[in-house]
Order: structure tokens, then C-alpha cells, then sequence
């Protein structure tokens, strides 16, 4: 079979159910007799709490429970079971001591009969607290300050030739800069929510909007000391997530604890208010970018120093330069240091690309710069510094097609009619500014298993545990599932969002489509040998008495003898010869295969084009071309929005997006959807987006890097890149509202 | 507030806390209430289907509803029909029951999303009368005779409705949560006739949030079912 | 949200004894402010009167060209597709449609968009202890914390809040005049006249009187008015609050020089802000930018910013030009 770089373009599999409103989402599901829990949130940011007033609160008709860390039994910590897994990003449970951590934190938990009570309740509980000074910024914390070795096994702190004498070099020209992102925060359009189901003291069924089902499960059996396989995790629909649904945050032991006590199903849907909070955001960085380049733009070094927040009672961290820094371009000298605080704010947690998103960001405007400052061109300038091996493991890209992408997208753009001086460019009074920047991710690979039933009507479900949050994943995994089954697409099923199925890992890193396309392509053989294994022994069968492992799929529906395609026989015919409805077959979670020989990334190239009254300096991004390098493309249309949506919150990232917290209390103060600015549909273009390169099968067998991630890195500085060739203005903090232009 | 004034008969039921055990554990609540809940849960679990509340509701045929009350007086609850998708729906409720969790706490029609439950986001958007509103920042009470349309309203058997077949073919979501909203809101962009440029797409669409970025599809879409249903005033 | 008793009136007199029959009574229009506020547990209504159904939802002309009526209820975006308004008045048209979101215009009314409440963070969110507002005597949170929405004219030590809306401020350009119902019968309150300066006492927002109905907006003849518009600037493109806006109408003379002007400002104060020395300054001025710097200038000459909206002081005299230059160029 030949395999192209792009797979058809389907329709979302489960578009009807989305457009008729028939996908249930978690705080969907119908349970009889579900009561409601709202939370009480602390709002000082460090203390402990001295009282609480329940009395009014209680009083109140509908009010079944109230819990407090006076009267919510302690959670259980089993030990975590070989091959278990699951994210926590609290290194606490809620409601067990009478510590403040970061103002949000849940402090009580009214559970009444309906919403309404429910959340009048909880505005009577009253919280006394004994504070003390918070820490809440990277200067106050500067005495915690950590500069961590590792995050998630990989290196953070990279050293690679001699920078200093680099950036000593009187004979090179450079470049340092210090760049800000604020805070930001995920936002989802579905907020995240449990519903807690007990049956006994021993069962629980979550239905929990969550990226890793699997997780949930471990980590709540490990917190109520249960079997795992009495916990049930249903989620076949996610309302978006991009991070914020990756970890088991507090509401979700708060709903299971509070089902427990009150004896009744509870239903926790999380407030946007404490969205902010209550399910993590994406810490602020501080990033400072050293380059030193010779006069015809060749990198003798890159330097890039990120500091970032995390949390006093989780470890999340940011690693803005390892994955972006350390390997985008070629230089005998790279170092990148890491720095994380510890403050009295809600945890941070892995947001679009966390890391690379911000990293990308800083690395992409200071390559701006040098550009500027070499007198060169911003394409030809990171064509001068191509990697096409890893910078510090000095072994090949596989399938890296980055130059390709400057190309096209070039190309497509029309750059070479960019005039290089800033302010050069008009479109009747407004500022014209063109921007562009390189996008990379890393390819990330797990585990996962999956399940097949072939029915003798030539109808086939798969199952695993994975997740769509709105990535297409129905839609690829029912693809590769026919393509690997040889069945038709219409004859597929896939199955998803059930703990019951075999195992999926969290939908983060961009992982999914080759994890979990492999675990298909495994189950996908495993079937055709259960049927070669029919097969042999079927005297009316052309393949009686063969040896199964000469049998391989030879055509869609068929399997045969590899080397004479001529003995063949058909599955339907096999089961129905053999009196079977169907067949079932599983494949095993097997730790993904390593292949050192080869880095694995991927790649691409962003090109913006802003326009700004130079009065009222509002900048519009009024067209965006996207080329990108990320193996094959399983599913066409699905591929396309997913880049789209990461250049969309890229330009929120650029343009709008912070959320700010009062100095003194350290709360949160834009902490809705009118206050907290998401693009809204006025604020995006056109925006075009195309691929290049061919499948990675050194990589897996799917031969896809996956694309969740890549399209929001460097779309943020090819912005603020454009922001400057408009308007002469440099502007290194983020987001660039007009205030900062004018 | 909204007590079920029928008293349940304790014969039929399992008492399953019947040392008042959750009591000991110092949770808070109100044990009337709480005995009261946990025994109609016990006597009722294949029956209810339309939320926790203590409500007495039904559904009834058009015919059947009595003239709106010119003056409700109100103590907890408040009386109201609620013409949903062409069904009438008899509620006693509490009136701080907004629109939006009426239709999906009470009527298990969850279609209508809640994405911020404070009219920042679109995602609840319904039709009135025609007209797209936030039924989050809406009472249900209010609605008394008002003809609601929701997501689950829009097709015709299934025939899906152009605005809603353009979504499809043109991948105009991707998590699908704030789709409803967006359709909703789509299909009375079109009868007000604000469809006519991309830019005035766009505008016009800016009360629903996308956090998955689909607003390029999304404007493709509505040009796609505009163009179907015969200019903007056809839709 | 605490529990409240709801009731629908039937006429306007009933809403009025209604609500003066029972303590801290509100009217629900079309809620989109309220009910937001209850939701955060800054309102907290005993009672609500349901007062959608009376009558005054329509726009009409004033007998003997007395200018426009448009009725407390009528919904935002109707008020900004009426005929009447889009060609007389356009300046009101354009604010309405620059306000909100298409789903909150439909259901917001007149009136309730006269009391829309500031959406200064510190107010809206109960887990902020300050906020003289909200809670008299608290402080301001707002005056040493993220101050950027906020004012820089017309503030107190006590309240730096803004009025949020853009209806009012075309409203004031125009000399609207507020028709409310009370006890005692009906009055008229100037635009100028119904919202407050914040002082000492930011917790009252409008100098309408407990129970008093708001049950129109008169818009009186105002022929010049054609040549008017809104200038709305934000942090995105669309569905956002102002950071400053002006509305801007100019009265030109046959050889080009001011007649007259009107300027008003949102986004810079408790109240819309109306820039009556900087009309004054254009009066048989040229029009063109160096009369409208020297208003601008004018406006602004008292304006006061904090750690960070010192910015909206030079942005909104450069909205005021640009929105007086945009008026002029307007082909009525």
C-alpha cells in the first residue's frame, strides 16, 4: 500500500451529533436524583483558616451536606500500582488540613438539591482566617528559587560549547533581550465538571470531562482505597481542553468525596470563575535571549535563561528553552537555564505547547532582532542556522522538511515583496507589518493497546481508552482503523472515553494519533493472524494448512499469502465458514519502541501580516499562512483546524489574552470571559494553512508526529515580529494591547 | 424554597440511613432535608428522569395550557409553560432557574451549553420569539407563551438544517461545545440579514467564543448554508 | 443568588407600588446586568418585578417635531435598526451595535442599559474585600491594584469605577432626557443629570429615586445630529468594553467652520462623560485637526491616571480628533 503525506478529507464522524446537540458532554449525563456541589474559595493567598460559619448555609432548605476540613474523611494514598498512572497536579487533596495555599483554593463544599440552592448556600458560609505574607512574585520568592535537572526525563538545563567566549566575541554581532508572557489560562468552552456516581461503598463511576481517562481512574481508585476496576470513567466527549483537563484537579476528589458522604450522586460543574484557578493556567515567564552571530548571520551562540512560577504545593514546571531553544537552529554554542519560583498562586499546568509555546515565543523575536541587526533577511537568516541534525544529540531529523516550509509558505505569502523597513509598508492610513517565524514541536510517543471486533457482516468496532477533545481523534482513529483493518470507513467503529477500554494515555504532547494509531496498527495484524489462524485450518479455506505467518492482509478484506497474493480468502467468508459471528481480538500496552539513531520533531513556518492604525494602534492580524512538517497527515480536515485553532490562540497569546492578579491579595482579577479576551471570530483572518514533507515511519507506524502543539509555536512572535515591521516599535512583553503602541 | 409539598409515603421506601449515621459525621446539611432526598432516592431510581429538583412537572399538549397569568404571585416557586421546540413544558420552579439550566437540569435538553454561565461566551444561546438570546442571563420564569427553538429543534426529522449540514462540510467546530451556541446563533444571523461580508460575518458573530479556533470554518459554513437557503432573508 | 419573590405588573403603576411595598425590590428587564450581578452575589433583590410585558417598547416620533421617544423596554438592537434612530440620530445606532453581543442587544433594554453597573473588577467580585461601591467604607481596590479599565476623570479617593455602557454616552451627546414614573407621578431627569460623579458616596450610581420606574428616553430634535458618530476603542475586535469611546457631532456651517459640536467620552468616568469646554472651544472654529487637538486637549486638561490607564488620557484625545475628524468627512 502506498501511503500519501496527506489522508482524505472526512467529515468529523461525530459532526451530527455535535451539530444536532445529541454529544453528551460529562455534566450531561442523566443521573436520577443528582444533587449539586459549589465550592467556597478562600480569598487570601497564604493562612490558615480559623472558623468556618456553616450555620446559615445549613439552615437553607435543599442543603444535604456541607464539607469542611473539620468533617471530610481523610483520602487514602495507596501506593501506586506497577504500570499505573494518571497526573496530579496538587501534591494535596482538598479539604484535609487547614493550610491556604493561593487565594481560589476551595475551602468548603456546599452540596445541595438543585444549582440554585446550592450556590446561594454557599454564599452564607463564612470563612475566618489567621493570613500571613504571600509570597506572590519571582522577586519575593527569589530565595526559593530552584533550577530543576529534569522535567518529564528530559534535560531542562542544556550546555553545549563555550557561550561565554561567544558573547565576548567583539567580532560578532549580537543580541540580548529580555521577553515577558503574563499569565494565561486555558479557557476551554466547556468548563470542566464531574459527576461522582457511588453504587455502595465500593463502586464509583465518574463521568468526568478529562484528557486521560486511564488517569482519573488510577488515581481515584488509589484515593478511596478501590479496586481500579470498580472505578468507571466515562468521557466520550470533551469540550476542549488544550491542558487544563490533562490532571485530576481538586473538584473531581471534592465530587467523589461528597457523593460518598451525602449518599447521592453529586455534580460538580466548575464555575469559569475558578476556571481561573481551580483547573490551572500557564505560568508568566520571564525569558532573556543572548545571540551572537557572525557578520553573514551564521549562530556562534545561543543563550536563553527562562524563569518561570510554580506552585507551593505542586512541581509544574515550564521548560520554555530546552525543547525549542535547544535544537531549532545550529550552533557550536547553546545553553539554556531554567529557573522556577515557588509562589502562593493556583498550580500552573501544561497548556498548547507548554514550554515551546513561550519558548518559541522569546527565541523567534530574538532571531528577529539578530535579523535586524545583521541587515538580513528573517527567512534567509534561519536558512543560514538550519539544523538538520539534533543540535545536542548530533544525530539526524527524520523526515525534517523545514526549509521546504519557509519555501511554500513564503510562496504562498508572497514575502518577497516585503520591503524590509519597518513603517514602510501602508495600506491607505493604516500600518502595514509582515512577520514570520518558525514553529517546532517535539514528536512524542507512548503507550497504549487497543480492541477490535470484526463481525461476519464485514462491520468492525475498535475500542481504546483515548480521547477526542475536539482534535478529530473519532475521525483519524476510525481512519487508520479502516486503512489497517482493510475495511471500508463507513464499516468502522471507534470507540473512546471509557475506562473499561484498553489502554489510552493522557491526550497531551500531541501524542495520540501515533500512540494510539499504533496500538490499531498492532490490534490490526493481531486480527489478521486470529483470522489466518481460521484460515489454516479450514480444509475449504485457499489458505489450508499455510503457515500463518506467510498470511498478511493482501487487499482491503482479504488476507493471503504474502508471496503469491493469488491464495487469498476473504474475513467474512472465514468467520461465516467457521460458524462465527465474530471475532475479538486485544492487543497488549507495550512501552513504546526507542529508536536513538534519529530525533524526532516537528516542524513548520508561520508568515503574518498585521494592519494598525498608527493613531489608535490596535493591531488586526488580517492574514496568517501556516506551512507545516509534522509526518503524515492522517486526516485532512480535521489536521487543518487543528492548526488553525493553535494559530487562533496564538493570536489571543500576541494580542489579548493575560490574566492579571491583584497585587495585594493575590487573586485573580480577569477572571472571566469579558475580562479575560479570547479572540473572538473579528479578531481572526483567513488563515491558510498547508503541509509538506511525507510520512515518518522511522518514527512509528503510522508515520504521523501529531499536530495539536505545533500550530500555536512561533505564531506569537511572527506577530509580534509583524508588530514591528509595522510600526518600528519592539514590544517583548505580551500580550500588545494598544496601550503599549501608543 | 421549593419543597415538594406531596409527602412521600416512608412505607414504600428503604430508609437507608436509618441511624442518622451521616449525621455523625458532622456533615452540615439539613437532616430533614437530607432523609427526605436520600429516601426519594432510593424509591425512585428508574422513575425520574427530569433532575433533582423537588418539582412537580409534566408535559402537556398546547391545548392544554391555561392562559398565562397576568400576575404570578410568587413565594418559592413560580408556575410557568415553557414552548420548547414546539412542545409545551409545565413548570413549577424556583425562580432563580435560569433559562439555560431549565432546559438542561430540568428538561435534560443539553444541547444549550453552559460555557460561562455570565453571557461572555454564546454558548447558551437560544432563539425567542426568532430572535437569538443568552438564556443564561435569562429567567426561566419569563418566558411564560415565549416560543423557544433550541439546538435540538433545528432539524426536521432527520433532514439537519442547512446551517447545521455547512458545519459539518466545512469543519466549523472542533471540541463541538460551543456549536450549538454558534449554529443558534448563526440561523438568526441569517434572517437578520448581517451575512452579506466576511468582515460583517464576523462581527456578527462575536457573541459566540470559540476557544478551538474555528471561526474561519465557521464563516465559511454560514456563507455555505447562506447561499443554500437563498440570500440572507431566506434562512 | 438569594431567593426572591417574582412578580410580573401589569402596568406601570403596579410595577411602582409594587416595588415600594416591600424593601429592596428591583425591576427585571431584559436582566442581562442583573441577573449577571445576582449570579456574583452582588445584587441581592428581594423581590423582582417582571416588568417585560408593559408597554413601552416602542420608538416614536414627539408630536410638532419635538424630537424622538424611545420606550425604557425596547430591546438594544431594535432601538439601533429603527429607522427613526439609524437616520436621525446615527450616532445612537452605531453605539448600540458597538456595545455587547448581537445574542445580549437582543434582550438588553433602554432602561436597564441607563443603569448597567461599572464592571470594575474589584466591584464585580465579592472576594475582594475593598470596594466602596459594593460595600461602603471598604476602600477602593481598584486605586493600588490593576486600575487599567478605569477612570481618569470626574473620580474620587473613594471610586474610580467607570460607566461601562456605550448607549450612554450618545445618549449624553445628544441631551437625552430620561422620563421616570414614581409614586408621585412622572418626571424628566437630564442624561447629565441622571448618572452621579462618584464623591463620596460611589455606592449610588444615579440620581433615580427608590421605586421610581424609568419608562423613557426622549431625544430631542436634534437636526445637525445626522452628522454624528461613535468611536469605540478596545482591546479586540469585537464583544469587548471600551477603554475609551467618543461620540462625536458636529453642527457645520455652509463654509465649513463649527456651529456646534457635542462630545462626549466612555471608558474615562463614573458617568458619561461630556466635554461641554471642548464643544465650546469649536464654536466658528475650523474643523479640522488643529481645533480638534486643542478640544481634545481641552477635555482631557483635568483628566488624572493611575499605574495603568495613564494611557487612555493620551488615547482619548487622540479618539476625540479622530472622532471629530471621521464626523466631519461624513457625506449627510
Amino acid at each position: 500500500m502506498s501511503v500519501t503525506l496527506m489522508g482524505p478529507a472526512r467529515n468529523r464522524v461525530d459532526g451530527r451529533l455535535k451539530v444536532t446537540g445529541a454529544a453528551k458532554y460529562s455534566v450531561e449525563f442523566e443521573v436520577p436524583k443528582c444533587a449539586y456541589g459549589w465550592t467556597v474559595e478562600s480569598n487570601i493567598a497564604k493562612g490558615k483558616i480559623t472558623t468556618i460559619d456553616t450555620k446559615a448555609a445549613q439552615a437553607l432548605p435543599g442543603v444535604l451536606a456541607i464539607l469542611t476540613h473539620l468533617n471530610t474523611p481523610k483520602f487514602k494514598t495507596a501506593p501506586k500500582k506497577e504500570g499505573a498512572s494518571g497526573i496530579r497536579s496538587e501534591e494535596r487533596f482538598p479539604l484535609n488540613d487547614d493550610d491556604v495555599h493561593y487565594a481560589g483554593q476551595y475551602v468548603a463544599l456546599v452540596v445541595s438539591e438543585t444549582i440554585e440552592q446550592a450556590r446561594h448556600a454557599a454564599s452564607l458560609v463564612r470563612v475566618s482566617y489567621a493570613p500571613e505574607e504571600p509570597l506572590l512574585t519571582m522577586e519575593a520568592a527569589e530565595h526559593k528559587a530552584e533550577k530543576p535537572k529534569k522535567n518529564n526525563d528530559e534535560h531542562v538545563q542544556i550546555k553545549k560549547g563555550d557561550v561565554e567566549a561567544a558573547l565576548k566575541d567583539a567580532s560578532l554581532v549580537k543580541i540580548e533581550q529580555t521577553y515577558i508572557t503574563p499569565t494565561e489560562t486555558h479557557n476551554p468552552i466547556e468548563m470542566s465538571g464531574t459527576i461522582a456516581v457511588w453504587e455502595g461503598d465500593q463502586k464509583l463511576t465518574l463521568y468526568d470531562a478529562t484528557q486521560f481517562v486511564k488517569g482519573v481512574q488510577n488515581i481515584l481508585a488509589n484515593a478511596f482505597g478501590l479496586e481500579i476496576e470498580n472505578v468507571r470513567i466515562i468521557c466520550p466527549f470533551v469540550g476542549g481542553a488544550f491542558g487544563c483537563k490533562g490532571a485530576v484537579w481538586m473538584h473531581v476528589f471534592l465530587a467523589a468525596m461528597a457523593a460518598k458522604v451525602a449518599g447521592v450522586p453529586v455534580k460538580m460543574h466548575v464555575t469559569r470563575r475558578n476556571m481561573f484557578v481551580g483547573t490551572g493556567h500557564r505560568t508568566p515567564t520571564r525569558q532573556t535571549l543572548s545571540l551572537a552571530a557572525t557578520r553573514d548571520g551564521k549562530l556562534q551562540a545561543i543563550q536563553h535563561v527562562s524563569e518561570t512560577l510554580t506552585s507551593m504545593v505542586g512541581k509544574f514546571t515550564e521548560s520554555c528553552g530546552a525543547r525549542s531553544t535547544g535544537l531549532m537552529y545550529e550552533s557550536p554554542a547553546i545553553r539554556v537555564e531554567e529557573t522556577v519560583y515557588p509562589v502562593n498562586v493556583a498550580t500552573p499546568t501544561f497548556m498548547r505547547a507548554p514550554g515551546e509555546c513561550p519558548g518559541t515565543y522569546a527565541l523567534e523575536c530574538a532571531m528577529d532582532e539578530l535579523a535586524i541587526a545583521l541587515k538580513m533577511d528573517p527567512v534567509a537568516l534561519r536558512l543560514a542556522n538550519h539544523a538538520d541534525n539534533h543540535p545536542t544529540k548530533n544525530v539526524p531529523f527524520s523526515a525534517k522538511h523545514l526549509k521546504e516550509a519557509y519555501q511554500l509558505g513564503a510562496d504562498k505569502f508572497g514575502w518577497s515583496k516585503r520591503n524590509r523597513d519597518p513603517g514602510s509598508m501602508r495600506d491607505g492610513d493604516l500600518l502595514v507589518g509582515w512577520g514570520m517565524a518558525t514553529a517546532t514541536y517535539p514528536a512524542h510517543k507512548m503507550s497504549a493497546a487497543a480492541k477490535v471486533q470484526l463481525r461476519v457482516n464485514g462491520t468492525a468496532t475498535v475500542q481504546c481508552a483515548t480521547h477526542d477533545l475536539g482534535t478529530g481523534a473519532y475521525t483519524a482513529f476510525t481512519q487508520i482503523s479502516s486503512e489497517q483493518l482493510g475495511l471500508p470507513f463507513e464499516n468502522v467503529t471507534f470507540e473512546l472515553g471509557k475506562s473499561d477500554f484498553p489502554f489510552g494515555p493522557v491526550a497531551g504532547g500531541s501524542n495520540s494519533t501515533g500512540t494510539v494509531g499504533t496500538a490499531i496498527h498492532e490490534v490490526a495484524g493481531l486480527l489478521h493472524k486470529a483470522l489466518a489462524e481460521l484460515a489454516v485450518k479450514d480444509s475449504k479455506s485457499p489458505l489450508f494448512n499455510l503457515k500463518t505467518d506467510d498470511i498478511a492482509m493482501i487487499a482491503p478484506g482479504r488476507i493471503g499469502l504474502k508471496a503469491d497474493s493469488a491464495k487469498a480468502d476473504a474475513y467474512v467468508d472465514i468467520l461465516k465458514r467457521a460458524g462465527k459471528d465474530s471475532i475479538d481480538v486485544q492487543s497488549e500496552r507495550k512501552p513504546p519502541e526507542e529508536n536513538k539513531k534519529q530525533a524526532f520533531q516537528s516542524w513548520g513556518a508561520h508568515f503574518c501580516e498585521v494592519k494598525i492604525d498608527p493613531i489608535l494602534p490596535r493591531v488586526q492580524v488580517t492574514r496568517v499562512v501556516s506551512v507545516m512538517n509534522c509526518g503524515r497527515v492522517v486526516s485532512a480536515k480535521t489536521a487543518r483546524s487543528q492548526i488553525i485553532g493553535g494559530v487562533v490562540m496564538g493570536i489571543g497569546m500576541a494580542l489579548t489574552e493575560e490574566t492579571y492578579y491583584d497585587p495585594p491579595t493575590g487573586l485573580p482579577v480577569t477572571r472571566n470571559l469579558a475580562d479575560y479576551h479570547v479572540p473572538t471570530n473579528a479578531d481572526v483572518p483567513e488563515i491558510d494553512v498547508a503541509f509538506v514533507g511525507e510520512p515518518d515511519f522511522a518514527f512509528n507506524p503510522i508515520g504521523a508526529r501529531g499536530m495539536g502543539e505545533i500550530g500555536i509555536t512561533g505564531i506569537t512572535a511572527a506577530i509580534a515580529n509583524a508588530v514591528y515591521h509595522a510600526t518600528g516599535k519592539r514590544i517583548r512583553d505580551l500580550p500588545i494591547t494598544p496601550d503599549k503602541l501608543i | 424554597m421549593n419543597e415538594d409539598s406531596e409527602p412521600l409515603d416512608p412505607g414504600d421506601l428503604p430508609d437507608i440511613d436509618p441511624a442518622g449515621a451521616l449525621d455523625d459525621l458532622l456533615l452540615f446539611g439539613n437532616p430533614e432535608t437530607r432523609r427526605r432526598f436520600l429516601k426519594q432516592v432510593a424509591g425512585t431510581s428508574a422513575a425520574i428522569t427530569l433532575g433533582p429538583a423537588l418539582m412537580r412537572m409534566g408535559s402537556a399538549g398546547a391545548a392544554e395550557v391555561p392562559a398565562p397569568p397576568a400576575n404570578v404571585a410568587s413565594v418559592g416557586t413560580a408556575a410557568v409553560h415553557l414552548k420548547i421546540n414546539g412542545k409545551v413544558h409545565a413548570l413549577e420552579i424556583d425562580p432563580r432557574v435560569t433559562l439555560l439550566d431549565a432546559l438542561r437540569e430540568r428538561l435534560n435538553l443539553t444541547g444549550s451549553k453552559k460555557g460561562c454561565d455570565h453571557g461572555q461566551c454564546g454558548a447558551c444561546t437560544v432563539l425567542v420569539n426568532g430572535r437569538r438570546i443568552n438564556s443564561c442571563l435569562s429567567f426561566a420564569v419569563t418566558h411564560e407563551g415565549d416560543e423557544i427553538t433550541t439546538i435540538e429543534g433545528l432539524a426536521n426529522g432527520e433532514e439537519l438544517h442547512p446551517v447545521q449540514a455547512a458545519f459539518i462540510e466545512h469543519d466549523g467546530f472542533q471540541c463541538g461545545y460551543c456549536t450549538p451556541g454558534q449554529i443558534c446563533s448563526a440561523v438568526a444571523l441569517l434572517k437578520e440579514g448581517h451575512a452579506k461580508t466576511d468582515s460583517e460575518i464576523r462581527e456578527w458573530m462575536s457573541g459566540n467564543l470559540c476557544r478551538c479556533g474555528a471561526y474561519p470554518n465557521i464563516v465559511a459554513a454560514i456563507k455555505e448554508a447562506q447561499g443554500k437557503s437563498g440570500g440572507p432573508k431566506g434562512a | 443568588m438569594n431567593p426572591f419573590g417574582y412578580s410580573r405588573a401589569s402596568d406601570a403603576q403596579q410595577a411602582v407600588s409594587g416595588s415600594a411595598a416591600k424593601p429592596q425590590t428591583k425591576f427585571l428587564g431584559g436582566g442581562t446586568n442583573l441577573i449577571d450581578l445576582m449570579k456574583m452575589g452582588v445584587e441581592t433583590p428581594a423581590q423582582l418585578i417582571d416588568i417585560t410585558r408593559l408597554p413601552f417598547a416602542q420608538v416614536e416620533e414627539l408630536p410638532e417635531g419635538k424630537g424622538v421617544r424611545i420606550g425604557a423596554l425596547a430591546r438594544n438592537s431594535d432601538v439601533a435598526d429603527h429607522p427613526l434612530i439609524q437616520q436621525r440620530y446615527p450616532v445612537l445606532s452605531q453605539a448600540f451595535l458597538a456595545g455587547a453581543s448581537p445574542q445580549l442587544r437582543n434582550m438588553a433594554t433602554v432602561g436597564g442599559n441607563l443603569l448597567q453597573r461599572t464592571r470594575c473588577y474589584y466591584f464585580y467580585d465579592p472576594a475582594f474585600p475593598a470596594c466602596n461601591k459594593r460595600n461602603p467604607g471598604s476602600g477602593c481596590g481598584a486605586l493600588e491594584g490593576y486600575n487599567r479599565i478605569h477612570a481618569i476623570l470626574g473620580q474620587s479617593d473613594k471610586c474610580i469605577a467607570t460607566n461601562p455602557s456605550d448607549m450612554n454616552v450618545a445618549l449624553a451627546a445628544l441631551d437625552a432626557v430620561v422620563r421616570v414614573q414614581g409614586a408621585k407621578g412622572e418626571r424628566e431627569i437630564p442624561l447629565a443629570d441622571f448618572h452621579r460623579l462618584p464623591g463620596n458616596t460611589p455606592n449610588v450610581d444615579t440620581n433615580l429615586q427608590p421605586n421610581e420606574l424609568i419608562t423613557a428616553v426622549d431625544l430631542p430634535a436634534m437636526p445637525f445630529a445626522t452628522r454624528s458618530h461613535y468611536l469605540k476603542i478596545r482591546d479586540r475586535a469585537s464583544y469587548a468594553f471600551a477603554i475609551v469611546s467618543v461620540a462625536a457631532i458636529l453642527d457645520l456651517r455652509p463654509d465649513g467652520t463649527i456651529n456646534g459640536a457635542r462630545i462626549a467620552l466612555g471608558g474615562v468616568s463614573h458617568k458619561p462623560w461630556r466635554a461641554l469646554e471642548a464643544e465650546k472651544k469649536l464654536i466658528g472654529q475650523k474643523a479640522d485637526e488643529k481645533s480638534f487637538r486643542i478640544a481634545a486637549e481641552t477635555a482631557l486638561a483635568g483628566a488624572k491616571g493611575y499605574k495603568h490607564n495613564a494611557f487612555k488620557i493620551e488615547l482619548a484625545k487622540r479618539s476625540i480628533v479622530r472622532a471629530l475628524q471621521t464626523t466631519t468627512a461624513l457625506a449627510v
